[in-house]
């Protein structure tokens, strides 16, 4: 195949291949990558999933259950650690993360024990739950690398 | 699979001042790598700067990245010229292509409403704009006794987008390949500038982003410039420098028509000139247009999740690295100087008539007829 710079694609004459214009041949190279990103064929892109608990309250969240998962916490808008904090999220798993003596830490859940006004996760998806028993708020982030990971630098 | 892009001939009028012969898979190859490398270089000494300024308190980079990529470029460019490799590299250059593809998945971040919303807008803008500054550079390049071809191929590019329309003007009148070099030339040597100094003057105006990318898609002529002024004044002038420029590129096959009638019927009446078919017109459409509004349609629907157009966002911003690069390599004042300074006086001349008419009618239209 052959492109020249304008015109429509148009099938040669005899003995000649096939002309796609530079147009045409940007528009579907474009098109093609969009497509691959934009269904996911490369992943399901950066995920970012936010739990914010007030004192004394509960909250959970539905998730994708994949790998890579990197995590923060803020205690009383103070940054603050989790100890054992899952990085990978298995399918129809609930994680649970408690606030308890200005500690927080995390672990799986199992159905019969979860906490109050947690559902059960999906078969597909992970659950997160926050259960906040300290007198501050508890804000509680994952968040999931880029949909094609630059092994260089996260650009721009 | 190779691809070439008209430039040194007219003829088959194109999309940019690349080169006219087809490379091979292995010509290609050194000016990827090249290209790949810049990129990454750009990407890294983008994140750099914008890591000196976050140290200093200043959160948002204020030299954006296509500035960076255009600085690189012409570095670049300037070795590869001193040590006469320039020319092993040359075939990879391909500013138009990059730029188009990076234009389609950019497509993934304005929505179907904004779309057709600024596109109305744009186009309304485009017809006065093109209609005003073609015939009013056509006027004075006569005033200045340029032959009809460079006043032709002159006051397309100047008027609808550039290198594409000298070159799609260039194929309808058969100006000559030096014509259209010299045209390139001069566009990307006034759209460099532009595209530095607009952001700022937007700025000192007040303008909104939609005004101001309306006026940058007006105005500024190569589509990797208005692409790189909007970025460097936000995401929404961005978008909207791209639809108002893309479409006014929509005119190319109309202005293209125009010409070649108008140069068959008038100019060179009598010669046995071929009347035009109105496939001229599709012919020139720029294609890519419809790859955005696909793109843009698939992310309005749903078909891409939300975190995945940010992905393609990404995306585009890589393949306008690449262009940005491009420019900057393949910039050459060679032509400039065998042309002497009265087309230069036209085309400078057409450009401030372009710029400040460019303002009237943005502000207009996306500040008073559709403010948004």
């Amino acid at each position: 195949m052959s492109a020249n710079s304008s015109g429509p694609a148009t099938p040669a004459g005899s003995g000649g291949g096939f002309t796609l214009s530079e147009d045409w041949l940007a528009t579907i190279i474009g098109l093609v990558i969009a497509l691959i990103i934009g269904l996911g064929v490369l992943g399901p892109g950066q995920q970012t999933v936010t739990l914010d608990a007030a004192a004394n309250t509960t909250a959970s969240k539905s998730t994708l259950a994949i790998s890579g998962w990197s995590v923060s916490a803020t205690l009383a808008g103070k940054t603050s650690s989790i100890s054992a904090a899952p990085k990978v999220l298995q399918a129809g798993a609930t994680y649970v993360i408690t606030c308890e003596n200005a500690t927080l830490s995390a672990a799986q859940a199992t159905d019969q024990a979860l906490p109050e006004g947690v559902s059960a996760a999906a078969s597909n998806r992970a659950q997160i739950a926050v259960v906040n028993k300290c007198p501050d708020a508890v804000r509680v982030t994952y968040t999931s690398g880029a949909a094609v990971p630059y092994p260089l630098f996260r650009i721009f | 699979m190779t691809t070439t892009s008209a430039a040194s001939t007219p003829t088959p009028a194109g999309e940019s001042a690349q080169p006219s012969v087809r490379p091979s898979i292995l010509d290609l190859i050194p000016g990827a790598i090249l290209l790949i490398v810049l990129t990454l270089l750009v990407a890294e000494i983008d994140r750099a700067i914008a890591n000196a300024f976050r140290a200093q308190g200043v959160a948002q980079n204020p030299l954006e990245y296509p500035l960076t990529a255009v600085v690189i470029g012409l570095i670049v460019n300037f070795i590869l010229r001193a040590t006469n490799t320039f020319t092993r590299v040359r075939p990879a250059i391909r500013t138009e292509f990059f730029l188009k593809i990076g234009l389609v998945l950019l497509g993934a971040r304005i929505s179907l409403g904004d779309l057709l919303a600024t596109g109305a807008g744009g186009l309304i803008q485009a017809l006065i704009m093109v209609t005003s500054v073609f015939f009013f550079t056509w006027w004075l390049g006569g005033k200045l006794k340029l032959s009809d071809t460079l006043r032709a191929v002159m006051s397309s590019a100047v008027s609808i987008c550039g290198v594409a329309a000298a070159i799609a003007a260039a194929g309808s009148v058969q100006a000559r390949k030096e014509e259209v070099s010299y045209i390139t030339t001069l566009v990307i040597l006034t759209a460099l500038p532009l595209m530095v100094i607009m952001p700022p003057i937007a700025q000192a105006l007040g303008l909104s982003p939609t005004v101001a990318g309306a006026w940058f898609g007006g105005n500024i002529d190569t589509t990797a410039a208005v692409v790189g002024a909007g970025t460097i004044y936000g995401p929404k002038a961005q978008e909207v420098a791209a639809i108002v420029k893309g479409t006014q590129n929509v005119l190319i096959g109309f202005a293209a028509f125009g010409l070649a009638l108008y140069f068959a019927t008038v100019i060179n009446r009598g010669k046995d000139e071929k009347r035009p078919s109105a496939r001229v017109i599709w012919e020139r459409f720029p294609k890519f247009v419809i790859g955005f509004v696909l793109v843009s349609i698939l992310a309005s629907v749903g078909v891409f999740p939300k975190e995945l157009t940010r992905e393609i966002d990404t995306a585009s911003k890589w393949l306008f690295t690449l262009a940005f690069v491009c420019i900057g390599l393949e910039f050459s004042l060679k032509d400039l100087r065998q042309a002497g300074w009265r087309p230069v006086i036209v085309y400078l001349g057409a450009t401030v008539f372009n710029t400040l008419l460019a303002l009237v009618v943005s502000y207009v239209i996306f500040g008073v007829v559709f403010p948004r």
